[in-house]
This record gives structure tokens, sequence and C-alpha cells, in this order.
């Protein structure tokens, strides 16, 4: 991965926070670095829609698709104390909120606190927390003085520093910050075919790609995507769902969606031809925007691809640079490949 | 190391107020970010021993505790004993796994519902390398999920087994990443707060005495302030540099509970909690603890209109460095002033500045009227 030109820039892309339904500053900036010999255009759900035209028309429309928003929190309640009440957005286990940084839409600073240790009991020692039992402390004392700069409805995020970790790197939003620079380098490729590419929203709460894939109306779409990777301790090889370093995760089936066959034999097809290292989904857990863009209009084939990453969903998600680049070069030979399918 | 005080707007006639404020915050950042994990409080003590130099003759003790000698009185002068424990809690690296995963110990009470995903920085001789602490993910577990054991997670820091043998130790620290925040109505938040917070009120507190004397030319006591180690994992360097010291009267500066809506006004059996940030330094009562000092440092916070509040603990110890200075050598007459401190051992520690300098003026005014002559 370029240092300068892809890791600088995918650390801009994790700094901005962008919750589902509030990715307008994520938008703005794949906007501005989008090359100029593109087209983008913003649809009804805050999708951004580009075309690129290539040397050639493609038999097949295909389009390529990664969420812009990240997993994080909404105010719900501020208490008479100053403390404020908040749920999260997107799939969070609690346990990674408790006792960390947070910065709230505003831009303001704070901290999501609990009962310190020295007054749990031995049951609370054991029992995980419930979003209703945490709270955001600013450090104001009344309701009145945390309004000046929270509102009901406004938006979370962690607050993780972006970090070089020995081979990889350690940063809030990775899921799915990295499509997104993926498919803005696609972008900017000479291309053998037309593709259409789409930044979509609201992925981490159901998705509102299939709104963008009926507008699009392609023949095969392509979910760009993060997914788990447990190549930790304790887990089973065979239940690890992926690896870190061995290269794109090609999935044959999650929650959400059967991958089209032929998309995936002629995926591992490339890899193999190009010497590009691929694995394969080992457990059929979570899902990406395939299944809502194979549902829209009267259908279309669809495949997720997606980046290995550790601890998604978490403050400290962790990705491997070589994977970023083994799965680049997989969407590069899909961009030329897939249309004429 | 020459505190840099920042330029600000305020009002001329607030200047003193303003740039204690400053003062303090300042040396608070430079004390809490850097590491001091239990048993490795090398580079805290550094920093503290930097801010110090301007005070007294600095020195080491056996167990690593930092020891300035302020002023030093006649033989048979008073000689007053002030200690702030500079280690933090963190872990310790216990075994490197084939794979580069580190598993680790505790050192002090890590709180196991914090731990999961959050950044940590290993400390080696080697250097610094940035980690995270991982544990069984979600999809894996079975039944009730649980808060991870010690002995189940492990630290990830993006190296292979042969890489991570290659810079690290078995021993080598863990602190947790904590970034210093500054918050509404003076509060900060920041790792290690417990107790570098204390670290920064001993040492005003020192340099208003310092000066008072000076100014007034009064007849030396001694003042001694000890950043002590290992007060997290038993009072190792308290117990022993009080024995060392052997002062007349002690008092041990340490935090303790501000409420939050879970433990407000509520009874823990040896602890009640009601008091808050900013309200001033906590004032304790304990069975082991000196009455005379306690009593001594309520009527002078009244007398001179410091806020401060009071907090009894039961049972036959505090939790705190004062447990151990009591009985140390032929015993010594101690108490504790504590800074009121939200989420104790987490990265997110956090404590009002006001709270930090009303403990040193508390401190330096008992001082003051307790041995100027």
């Amino acid at each position: 991965m370029d240092e300068i030109k892809e890791l600088a820039l995918l650390k801009e892309l994790c700094e901005i926070d962008g919750i589902s339904g509030c990715e307008n500053k994520v938008r703005e900036w794949i906007k501005s670095h989008l090359p100029k010999d593109c087209t983008a255009r913003t649809d009804a759900r805050g999708n951004l829609i580009c075309e690129k035209k290539g040397k050639k028309t493609p038999k097949n429309k295909v389009m390529f698709a990664t969420h812009m928003d990240e997993v994080g929190f909404i105010v719900v309640h501020i208490e008479d104390n100053g403390l404020i009440k908040f749920e999260a957005v997107g799939g969070i286990d609690t346990r990674v909120v408790i006792g960390k940084p947070v910065r709230l839409e505003s831009g303001k600073e704070g901290v999501v606190g609990a009962k310190p240790i020295h007054l749990q009991t031995k049951e609370e020692r054991e029992e995980t927390l419930k979003f209703s039992d945490l709270y955001i402390d600013i450090g104001t004392k009344s309701r009145e003085e945390t309004e000046k700069y929270v509102q009901l409805g406004d938006y979370i995020a962690f607050r993780t520093e972006f970090t070089k970790m020995g081979k990889y790197i350690c940063a809030k939003a990775l899921d799915d910050r990295t499509g997104c620079l993926l498919l803005l380098k696609l972008l900017e490729e000479d291309l053998e075919y037309d593709i259409t590419v789409v930044f979509t929203v609201m992925e981490e709460i159901g998705g509102a790609a299939g709104n963008a894939a009926f507008s699009v109306n392609p023949d095969i779409a392509v979910a760009v995507d993060s997914t788990t990777a447990a190549d930790v301790p304790g887990v089973s090889p065979s239940k690890c769902v992926s690896a870190l370093g061995k290269g794109p995760v090609l999935t044959f089936k999650d929650r959400g969606s059967f991958s089209d066959r032929e998309l995936f034999k002629c995926a591992k097809e490339l890899c193999k031809e190009k010497d590009i290292p691929y694995q394969l989904k080992n457990q059929v857990v979570g899902a990406t925007d395939a299944t809502a863009m194979g549902k829209a209009g009267s259908g279309c084939r669809t495949i997720s691809m997606s980046v290995p990453t550790r601890y998604i969903h978490s403050p400290s998600c962790v990705f491997n640079p070589e994977d970023y680049d083994s799965t680049k070069r997989l969407l590069f030979a899909m961009a030329k490949a897939y249309p004429e399918l | 190391m020459k505190i840099i005080i920042k330029k600000s707007t305020f009002n001329s006639k607030d200047f003193k107020k303003e740039s204690d404020f400053m003062e303090t915050i300042q040396m608070l950042k430079m004390l809490c970010q850097v590491n001091g994990v239990a048993g490795s409080e090398d580079r805290a003590l550094d920093v503290a021993e930097k801010i110090c130099n301007d005070l007294g003759p600095c020195k080491r003790t056996v167990h690593n505790s930092l020891v300035c000698e302020v002023m030093k009185g006649e033989e048979g002068a008073p000689h007053l004993m002030l200690d702030a424990h500079i280690d933090e809690i963190g872990l310790t690296v216990t075994h490197i796994e084939d794979n580069g995963f580190l598993r680790v110990a505790q050192c002090g009470g890590v709180d196991r519902r914090i731990v999961m995903a959050s950044p940590v920085v290993v400390h080696s001789e080697k250097g610094d390398f940035p980690g995270v602490i991982g544990s069984i993910p979600p999809h894996i577990q079975t039944g009730e999920k649980k808060n991870p054991k010690i002995e189940d997670i492990w630290v990830d820091i993006g190296m292979s087994g042969e890489e991570a043998k290659e810079v690290i130790e078995l021993g080598d620290k863990i602190s947790f990443v904590g970034p210093f925040t500054e918050l509404e109505n003076n509060l900060v938040s920041s790792k290690a707060n417990d107790d570098r917070c204390c670290c920064v009120a001993i040492i005003k507190a020192a340099e208003e005495i310092k000066k008072y004397w000076g100014e007034n030319n009064l007849s030396p006591i001694s003042l001694t302030l000890v950043f002590s180690s290992q007060e997290e994992t038993g009072c190792l360097g308290a117990a022993t540099a009080a024995f060392e010291i052997n002062p007349t009267e002690a008092i041990a500066v340490d935090v303790s509970f501000a409420s939050t809506p879970e433990i407000a006004n509520k009874h823990f059996g040896w602890v009640y909690c009601d008091c808050e940030l900013n309200k001033g330094p906590i004032i304790n009562i304990g069975a082991v603890l000196s009455r005379r000092m306690s009593k001594r440092l309520a009527e002078i916070g009244k007398e001179k209109n410091i806020p401060h509040q009071v907090e009894v603990m039961g049972g036959g110890s505090t939790g705190t460095n004062a447990d151990k200075i009591v009985s140390a050598g032929a015993g010594i007459e101690a108490c504790v002033v504590s800074v009121p401190l939200r989420y104790m051992h987490t990265p997110i520690e956090t404590i009002s500045i006001d709270d930090v300098n009303n403990a040193a003026k508390l401190i330096a005014s008992y001082a003051i009227s307790e041995y100027a002559r």
C-alpha cells in the first residue's frame, strides 16, 4: 500500500465521522477526490452514484458498491444531570464501548463511563452491560448545559487514533472506508469498460444500496466490504470466517444472499490466473449491500468481496495493508472480466 | 522541565486563577500521558523529577520511588511527608504465542469490563509498540455473553511470533491508551489520572509551602515529597519510602470515588458515595488514619474557605498508601486527602482541575497553619 498516496488517504477517510444516516462528510470528501472524468450524482437516499466511461461499451452493465457509513451511536435522551443516554447505530457489542473516548456530532468530546471496578459486585464483574446502562459524560452538570453541545438525534463516533500497529493498521471505521478507497482508486484507472461505482449509505442498518441498484439497473453488482477476521487465539481455523494477509475474502453465501455461481467461479479463476491470494469466507455470517442490490427492480447477479478485518465494529478495527493490495488487484481484474462474462 | 504557560484571553484580575489553572493542566498532561505501569514507573518518574528539580534535591529509593527533599529542618524539627503514587494500572506480558499474540497478566486491578478493543502500548527496551486488546469474537461465543477473563484476552501488535519475540520480552509492561481530553467545567479525562493528578497536587502544595517559608523567613521544617511506586500492586514504594524518610506526619494523597448515577448516594459497605467533582478535595476519615489531622484539615478548610468534602472509609483499611505508611518503622501519624475521580481504573479517568488546585491549597494551608513559626 502506497504510504503517501493511499495510507494517508485512508487515514483521512477513517478520521471522518460518518455514522449510518449521517454520511455527508464522507460523501463530500469522496466527491472532492473523484477524478475529473467521471460523473457523480447523489440520489434521494444519499448514495453517491458515479459513472465512468471506459474504452468499450460492456456487454453486462457492472456496478460496484461500497458503503460510506460506519457503526456508531445516536443520542436518545439527555438526563437532568447533564449525562447523555445513547443507543447503538449498527451492531455494536457494549463490551467494546465502556471506558472509551467518543466524539459527538458537534465535535464535542466525551467519554463513556460506568461504575468503577472497586464498587462492582462479583456478579457485576461478569455481567455485560446494556446500552440502557451506559451514558456519555462531557463534564456538564445539567441538561441545559449539555444542550449547548448536543441535541437529541445527534450522532456519536468512536474517537480512536489511526495507528500503525506492526504490519497492520488499527483504526475506527476501517469497515468500510477501505472499500471507499478501493473504489476511488478503481475510478482513477484507465478503464477498459464503462462502470458504475456507488458509495452507499446506511449499510450498517439495513442499507440503501437497493435504491441505487434500482436506478442504475445493472446486470452484475459487486459489493466491496469488510468482513470479520477471527484468526485469533481460541478460534479454530474452520470458524475464523477469514484471516489477515490471505487476500480478499470471496463469499459464496452469507446471512443475506448467495453469490452468483458464475461470478464466484470467475473471481477464483482471476485470482489463480493473476496469482492473487484469496480466501473463501468459511462461516455464514454477516451480510453486505449485495443482498439489497440483488433484489432491486427485476434483480441482478451479485457477489460480495471483502477485506478481512479483525475486531470489526469496534473502536479498534485492525487490517493488513497487503490485503488491500490484493483486493485491489482482484477488483481491477473484475472490472475487466465481468463486463464480458 | 519548565512549564510553558500558554497565552490565552482572560481578564487581568483573573490572572492568578487562570495561570494556576493552565499550569496545573499542563503539568497534569505531561505526567498522565507517559507510561508508569506499576513496576515500570521510570518514565513518569523522569517527568516528575524534571518538575521537582526546582523544588529540591531528588533521589530514587530501592524500590524506585522518587523522593524530593523540599525543605530540610534542623534535628528535631517537624517533618511532613506528602505522598502520591506515580504508578498506574496496566498489564504485563506473560507469554508470546507462536502467531505473535501476547498473553498478559494484570498489574493492579484492571476492569475486565473495559478491556475489549482497548488500544494499548507495549513498552519494551526496543521501543513502544502500539497494540489492541482482543478477545474471543461474539460469533464464536456460546451461551450468555460475559466479560472476558484476563487469561482469555490477548494483545495484538500486528507482528508474527518471530517478529514479536525479537522486540518484546516477557515482563514488558503494557499501558492503556487514554487521550487527555478537556471536558466542560474544568474537568479533564485521561488514563493515569489515578494518581498523577495527586502528584500534581503535592507538587503544587510543596511550591506554595516553600514559597511561604521563604517569604516569611521562617525556621524551616522538613518537607519531603514521595512519588511512590507500586501502589496499585500493594503499596511497596510508599511503605519502604516512609520507613526511610521517617517523617513525623504524612499525608497520602490519592483519588476517591466521585459520584456517577450508579453509585451516587449509595452505601457500599466500606464507603458511602456522596462526594462529587468540583466540590473540592476529600478529607478521609478511617480507623487507621489520624483523626487529629483529618479534623485539623477540615477546620483549616473551613477557616480558609477552601471547598472540601468528607468521606469515611469503613473497615480497617483505606485502600491507599496510608495503610502502609502508618505502620512503617515505629509507626507514623498519617491521613488521606483525596481528589474525587470518576471512572476509576479505566482509560477515561475524569477529575476536576479545580479540585486538584484546592487539594494543593488545603494541604499547603494545613502545613502553614500547623508549622509556620
